[in-house]
Formats: C-alpha cells, structure tokens, sequence
C-alpha cells in the first residue's frame, strides 16, 4: 500500500482536484471505484430475485426447514428406540448388573442429587428410598418419569432429552436398586405407597 | 490553520471560534471512556467467575446497561461532541450558535450520565437494551438533544461558508436520525416517577427496538464518526479526500439503506419472515455504501503513508478504519441467516460489536484526541512517545480481546447445535456449553485491560499537555468574506430538473446523475438538505413499520395467552430491574437445536401482553421462554438463592436479596392500570390487583412450604410466613407461567373455527 501510494504522489497523473476547499479540506474528482460500485449495483439487483426465490416456492421458510431437521431427528430416536426396548423384566434383570447400576449410580451423582440428594433421601425433589411414589413405582413407571419429566410446575424436567435411552436404563436400575436404603435425614414420603419394583413371579 | 484569503470584494468578516467547550468535551470523553471502560472490565471478570458479583446493585444484569450505555452515550457521545463543536466551528467559518448553549448541552449531557449511572445499578429500567435509562432521563435527552441541533442549525444559518462539506452532512444526518430513534422506541406511559411500560408489545416492541437499536450503531456509533474522520483524516494526512463523488453516493446510500437493514438482529424470531428477508437483503446491499468511507479514509493517505510510520494520530486512524472495513463487511456476513442462525445469542455478537466500538470508534477518538491536543491548547503535545505506545497497547488489546472472543462464540454456536448418532445433543445441559469458555473469558479480560491501560496513558497526556498550556489563550481572530449569494449553474446539471435539454443518448440522466454536480446545490441548501435526509430515514421506516403494526396475520391471536396476574407482573418486573434479559433470552427459534434444548418454538401470538419484549440478544445462560413448569418453586428458590449449589460450575450471580426482599404490593396497581391502560385485558384485576397478588402469593408460599416440609404443618408454617410477602415468591411466580399459556385447554365455549391459530406462522 506504502509504495503505491507514493508512487501515486509523484506520478504525473495527479487526479484532477475540485475546485473548492473546507478550512483547507480539499477533494479530488476521483470516479467511483469500478469494483464499489459493481458490487453496489449486483447487490441491489439480485435482492428481488432472492425475495421471489426464497418467498415463491415450498419448503423454503424457517418452517419448513424446521419440520425437515426434526423429522430426521426423530426417525433417529425411532430407530434407536427399536434397538433399546423397555420393559419391567428388562430393567429388573438390568439391577441385578453391577456394572450397570455403579454407572447410573454416577449419572445419578452428577445430575440427580441437586434435589435427590446424594443418597437419594430427597431434598428438592421427593425420596426416591421409600415405598411411597407421585407418578407410579412400576419399572417402566420410573423410566417413563426420568425420561419424560414429572409433574407441569412442580416435576422434574425431561431427561430423554439428555440422557440416552441405554443410559437412561441404567440410571432407572440405581434407582431402583436405592428402595429400602437407610439414608441419614430422609424426607418424608410422598405420593401413593405403590411397591411395584418386586421381581415378577 | 488561518483560512485561505479569499479574493473576493466586499469588506471581510472578523470572528473567533469557541474552542472551550470542545476542551471540557475531550476531558469528559476520556474520563467517562475510562469509567466505561472500567465497567465492562468489571463485567468481563464476572463471567469469567462469578464471585466478582459483590453486591446486588453491582451484579452483571444491572451493570452491563451501565457498561453499554456508558461506553455508547458517554464516549462516543462526548467524542461526537467534541469533534463536531471543533470542526462545525471550521467548516462553516463561523463561532458557535451560542456559547450558553454549548455549556448547557455541555453540563445537561454530563448530568444525564451521572443520572444512568446512579439509576442503572439501583434497577431502574425499561428493560429494553441501550434504552434501559427510564422515562424522566429519557426526557431530559430529548431536551439536551434538541438543544444541541439548535445550536449546530444555528451554526449552519450563520456560516460564511455557502457549501456544506460532507463532515456537516454526516453530523446533519446523525441529529436529526438519532432524534427519530430516540423518541420513537421510548414512548412509554409510565407507572411511577421511575418505572413505565413500553407502549408497544411483543413482536412489534421488538421491531421498533431493534429498528432503534440497529440505527443507534448506524447513527450514533458510525455516521458521527464517518463526519469526523472526513475532517480530522485529511487535516492530519494534510491530503486532500479521494473522492467527491464517492462521499455523495456513500453518503446517500448509507443514511437510505442503513435504516431497513434493523430485522437482521430478529431471524428465527417470531417476526414476520418477510421482515427478516428485508433486513437480510439490505444488509448484504450496506456492504459497499459502508466500504464507501473505508475507501474514502484509506485512498486519502494515498501519498501520505511514510507520515503513518511516525505520526500516532494517522496510526490510530488507519486501524480504526481498518476495524471499520472489517466491521462492516462482518455486518452483512452475520446478517445471512444461515450464518446468523449460529452466531446469534452468541459472543460471536459481541466480538463484533467491539472490533468496531474498540477499534472504530475508540481509534477514531483516541486519534482525533491526540491531533486536538497540540491545538486545543496551543502547545506541544506532552508525550508522543506514550501516544505511541497507547497506540500500539490498545491495537494488541484489540485483538486479543476480540480473537478470544470470536473463539468463545465459535465454541459455544457448535456446542449448542450438536447432534450425536441416535438423535440426541451432544452436550444437553447448557452449563456444559459455558465451562470451555472460561479461558476465553480470562483472554479477554487481559485483552480489555489494555485497552484500559492505552486510555489511562491518554487522559495523563491530555492533563499533561492541558497543565503546560501557555497562560494566554485569548481566541485567535479570523477574517473572511460573509456568505456568498447562492448560484445555481445556468444550465442546471440536475437530473431531476424539468426542461433540461433533451438527449437522445443512452444513459443520458444515468451519467449526469454520476456526475454529481447537482449535488453542489443540495450542499448550499442546509435546509433543503436536512429535510432530504429526514424523508429518506422516514420512508424507509415506514415501509417496514406500517406493515409491522398494520398486518393482522403477522400477529395470529392464540386465544389461551392471557395477561399476567398482578403478582406475575411485578415478578416480570424484578426480573427486568435485576437485569436477566442481558444473560437470558426468551425467544426458541424454530431450530431443531432449540426446540430439543427448551421446548416448542415461540410463537408471535405468544408475546401480545409483553410491554417490553424480552427476547434478549444473548444466551450467556439457557432460553427462559419455556421455563414455566419445568422446575418446580423449590428448585427455583434454591436455584436463585445459590445458583452454583443446583447447578455446579453455573456463573450466574446469587440472588439471596429477592428472598429478603419485601414486594411492594401498593405499587402494583398502578402497574396493572398502566398495563390496563396499552390495552391489556386485565379485568377485575383493575379494582383489587395488590389483593390478588397476595392471594397469589400465598399459593406460591404455601406450596414451597410443601415441597421444603411435607406434613410438618408447624415447620411449613415458619416457611410460609417467610415468603409469603418476598420478591423470590413473585419473580418464580412469573417464571413458573413463562411460555405455558399456549399448551393450555381452549375454553369450549368460545371456540370459534379460525380464531385459534397454533402454529400461526405458516401463512404464505
């Protein structure tokens, strides 16, 4: 840029300066810039084509694009779904795995004790050691509360949202595998006294 | 610097220019840069870790309005001032309107600043970003405003200069526009000496916030500063401006097309696509109009770049224009919607704010600090090696401050939209998204401190070199000729003029057009001019407003939204006054990302009873807008009270004082008639809304003594009376209802087919 510009100073060609001048201001009577204003002109003029383009046909709104992501979204769940299934056998023999229950165990530790409490004796949220349950004690009950939230304005949020389905299982069989635990401090018992989680006969 | 002897007859004027009123708004620009400056340090750490969040009053929602209005309206505000009493003053050949007018402007503007600061911290706001400052500050800067167009209108009517250069076009257009601006997004009816409620609602207080927000940035931050540099550049180059024509064309183009650009800060939004459309496309057009004054600012150092190497005040206008080049070329970029879809409500927004208001506007006022200096005070300037070496501090403070930044942005955008294999986020719990921040957030905190550091070596220069003025500073004494009769070319040049002669050549009034000289006459008519830039600002507004306020399925009723309660008001108003809309947003675009994370998408119809709209423009924490129903009352009094303990490793502040708080339930009437008087269906809540907050209140008590003790009736009693009457009970009372109107039961009754529109965006 330097070089040009004092080759610019001292070249002949001086661009012809205006003739008047602000408190010793003066202009020259440079053309606009090709490039400027090409680009000025292109971007004025391609505006309506975008507008019929993007307005003119379907499946181009905000909405329409949204309703593309979440179908695909959702046959993913669907199919991963298939792969996982849910039943009460399949979560009690599941807490007979120690493996298992030790991994939802730490899943519980890092987002459930904020109102379970670390032992699952209930703090924010309701005792989880006792027999007394709000939405149901049954196997699929449990999951079907962790995986979909509890009750509007009181519950607890969604967590499929944010926890695999496999690892989802694995938390529902700590959760399980905590009924008849002896925790310091325990809050009292909520909801019916449903004692589902009894191996079937 | 004595005006060239113009050899004309007539017998010659003598005048003097006021120059002490442009000292007293340099020291004012520097000193309130430096507090501003200050402020957003002191916000930097608070993300950066929470604990710098000591006092309710000092805590990050209350001080980021500090932090921007202070750097907006106290810096480039004084800076505009200063640049403009000292250049109008030269330009026109005439001393300033009125001298008692320059002070009042002076000391009003400073009073206005002092006020934000005081009632910022202390929560009173309008909730509505860079017009946070409530109703009576609000009139006092349409006063001061005024007062400052009478005295430069009154400058222009007694100039001795006949044509107006293109600095004045530009400060013409700021006044006048930012007056527009001002006035129209704050028209509020207030509810008490400090508290009032945005006349418009949702989608449309939205539009006229971002119309007003978007042109504050083309009219406060960019135009004034476009007129300085075309005065302060070629006196300090000693070059004459590239090019006339391209100021006249960028000129034009700028103050036309700048004002539709606004929408682009609303894609995805519940606002209109078609808006969203214009807003997109006029941004990709402002692209060259901005360049226009890059090119103008560079091309004139043509010949002048070996002075660049050794004068710091060309140093700091060639990065400044540098930064604005960049700034204006990002604009436009981000304004794609594809590309806005991942940078919004990210910190890639605020890289871009400061890579133009730290390079920009703090280069283009460091440097035309530094050339005022010497003159200003009629001596040497007092160091320019610390000039030098504020220069070369504050560019490496630039880019560290921004380059940690836009990577923090970067991070953060992909983080939220990232889906694994089954169809699940990959990182689901939004505080997993702030964490990786954190060096980022010490990054710039560094990079923000010296940028400090350059400002503190420049206001020791200004008193230095202010301390070693020489005693007599009587005025200088120019002479020059009064004001020349207007002449208009005989063959008018003007394409728009009837009875030019005909031409059969193609392109004939194209290339008159580009010739310009019709403009001259434009220039000699300050009149004529001020009432040409008002029209194109006008109509430009009004053809994306009209439609806003006027197109009924823009805004489909959803007939389950119903006002707020008194209680869930006064919540909503804690909830401005502590300032959440600056970390929290509450707007879901229809983005699967979204949707996922927080639930359904916003619809417009959602937002009718929203005065102000409190969509928000950054997610430092997590969308609010479906927050109602997800937690419950417990988990939200623990999560206020100690955000951290629910929530590990969250940087939201401790809002404990909510808890001891006491709602004022006699204000609440007030509040609800001022409500009632927009047009908000508030019913019996007219006659009794303290009686039914506190109805209400008792609920939310009650139930939170549930939750804490359940069957412990005298332990539930104690935690009842505790907050019953607290603001935590009001505030979680608003948020509990935050986004659940629409997923309720249609009333049997009164369903009429059409009336109730779910998903009331598929209009085509």
């Amino acid at each position: 840029m330097s070089a040009t510009g004092s080759q610019a100073s001292t070249a002949p060609s001086e661009p012809p300066l205006l003739g008047h001048e602000y408190d010793g201001i003066r202009e020259y009577d440079n053309p606009l810039p090709g490039w400027w204003l090409w680009i000025l002109g292109l971007s004025v003029l391609l505006a309506p084509f975008y507008v019929l383009w993007i307005h003119g046909g379907p499946d181009r709104s905000f909405l329409d694009e949204y309703r593309a992501e979440a179908a695909a979204v959702a046959k993913r769940r669907a199919e991963e779904a298939l792969r996982h299934p849910v039943t009460d056998e399949s979560l009690l023999t599941l807490t007979k795995d120690s493996a298992s229950v030790q991994f939802g165990g730490n899943v519980f530790a890092t987002k459930c004790v904020v109102c379970h409490g670390p032992e699952g004796q209930g703090k924010i949220g309701p005792n989880l050691t006792d027999t007394a349950w709000i939405l149901g004690g049954s196997p699929t009950r449990i999951y079907e509360t962790i995986s979909g939230g509890g009750r509007l304005g009181k519950g607890m949020r969604a967590w499929g949202k944010e926890i695999g389905p496999a690892e989802l299982r694995k938390v529902t069989a700590f959760v399980i595998s905590l009924k008849g635990t002896q925790p310091k401090d325990p809050k009292a018992p909520e909801g019916e006294l449903t004692d589902n989680t009894a191996p079937p006969k | 610097m004595s005006p060239p002897a113009t050899p004309s007859p007539g017998a010659l004027e003598r005048f003097s220019y006021d120059d002490a009123p442009v000292r007293a708004f340099l020291l004012a620009t520097i000193v309130w840069g430096l507090v501003g400056m200050l402020v957003g340090l002191v916000i930097a750490l608070q993300l950066a870790n929470p604990a710098f969040n000591v006092l309710p009053e000092l805590s990050f929602g209350r001080l980021r309005p500090l932090h921007t209005n202070a750097v907006i309206f106290a810096f480039a505000g004084n800076a505009f001032f200063t640049g403009c009493y000292y250049s109008m003053q030269r330009l026109l050949k005439a001393q300033t309107f009125s001298k008692k007018l320059s002070w009042i402007h002076f000391w009003g503007w400073q009073a206005i600043i002092a006020s934000a600061a005081i009632t910022l911290p202390l929560g009173f706001t309008q909730g509505k970003e860079y017009a946070e400052l409530e109703w009576p500050i609000d009139i006092a800067i349409t006063v001061i405003w005024i007062l400052f167009a009478v005295n430069v209108f009154g400058t222009i009517y007694k100039r001795r200069e006949r044509h107006l250069y293109v600095a004045i076009w530009f400060y013409i257009a700021s006044i006048v526009t930012v007056a527009i601006l001002h006035v129209f997004n704050n028209l509020v009816v207030p509810a008490g000496l400090f508290k009032s409620y945005s006349i418009y609602a949702g989608v449309q207080d939205a539009f006229m916030q971002w119309w007003y927000g978007h042109n504050a940035v083309a009219f406060f931050l960019t135009t004034p500063f476009l007129g300085l540099m075309y005065y302060f550049l070629p006196k300090a180059a000693d070059r004459p401006v590239f090019s006339y024509k391209l100021s006249i064309l960028h000129f034009w183009s700028l103050v036309f097309i700048y004002v539709w650009a606004g929408p682009h800060h609303l894609h995805y939004t519940a606002l209109p696509e078609w808006a969203s459309t214009l807003g997109m496309l006029f941004s990709i057009m402002l692209w060259m109009p901005s360049w226009g004054g890059m090119i103008n600012g560079l091309l004139t150092l043509r010949g002048a770049w070996n002075k660049v190497t050794t004068d710091p005040v060309l140093k700091f206008f060639v990065v400044a224009i540098t930064f604005y080049g960049m700034a204006t070329f990002e604009g436009p970029l981000m304004s794609i919607k594809t590309v806005n879809a991942l940078s919004h409500y990210t910190d890639w927004t605020i890289a871009h704010v400061h890579a133009g208001a730290l390079g920009w506007v703090g280069f283009m006022t460091f440097g035309m600090a530094y050339w005022l200096m010497p003159r200003l005070f009629r001596t040497e300037l007092w160091s320019t090696r610390l000039a030098n070496a504020h220069f070369w501090i504050g560019t490496f403070g630039i880019l560290l401050y921004i380059i940690a930044i836009y990577g923090a942005g970067l991070t953060q955008g992909l983080m939220w939209r990232a889906f694994d294999s089954t169809g699940r986020l990959v990182y689901p719990d939004f505080v997993e998204t702030v964490t990786p921040l954190m060096p980022f957030y010490w990054a710039r905190a560094i990079g923000g401190s010296l940028y400090i550091v350059g400002a503190v070596l420049c206001l020791a220069n200004l008193v230095m070199t202010w301390r070693s003025a020489p005693p007599d500073q009587s005025p200088e004494v120019f002479e020059a000729p009064p004001m020349a009769a207007l002449v208009i070319p005989a063959e008018n040049p003007s394409p728009f003029r009837k009875g030019r002669p005909a031409s059969t050549e193609p392109f004939f009034n194209l290339g008159r057009f580009a010739e310009a000289s019709w403009h001259r006459v434009w220039e000699a008519l300050p009149g004529r001019f001020t009432v040409f830039v008002v029209i194109a600002v006008v109509v430009a507004s009004l053809f994306e407003i009209i439609p806003t306020f006027l197109i009924k399925s823009n805004v489909p009723t959803i007939t389950t939204v119903k006002p707020y309660t008194p209680l869930e008001l006064y919540g909503r108003d804690i909830y401005l006054a502590e300032g959440c809309y600056n970390c929290h947003s509450q707007m879901v675009r229809p983005l699967i990302s979204e949707t996922e994370r927080y639930g359904e998408y916003s619809k417009p119809g959602e937002f009718v009873y929203d005065h102000p709209f409190q969509w928000g423009s950054r997610r430092i924490g997590p969308d609010l807008h479906r927050v109602g129903g997800k937690y419950s009352d417990l988990w939200h009094l623990e999560h206020l009270e100690a955000p951290a303990k629910v929530t590990p490793d969250s940087i939201m502040p401790i809002y404990k004082h909510l808890s001891t708080q006491r709602v004022d339930f006699e204000v609440i009437q007030a509040r609800v008639d001022a409500m009632a008087m927009l047009g908000v269906p508030y019913g019996e809540a007219i006659k009794r809304a303290p009686e039914m907050a506190r109805e209400q209140a008792d609920l939310v008590a009650r139930g939170l003594a549930g939750e804490i003790a359940p069957g412990d009736a005298t332990r539930g009693e104690v935690i009842f009376e505790r907050y019953r009457d607290k603001d935590v009970v009001a505030l979680i009372a608003y948020l509990q209802r935050l986004g659940t109107d629409i997923s309720k039961p249609v009333p049997t009754q009164t369903t009429t087919p059409g009336v109730h529109e779910s998903t009331p965006r598929s209009e085509k």
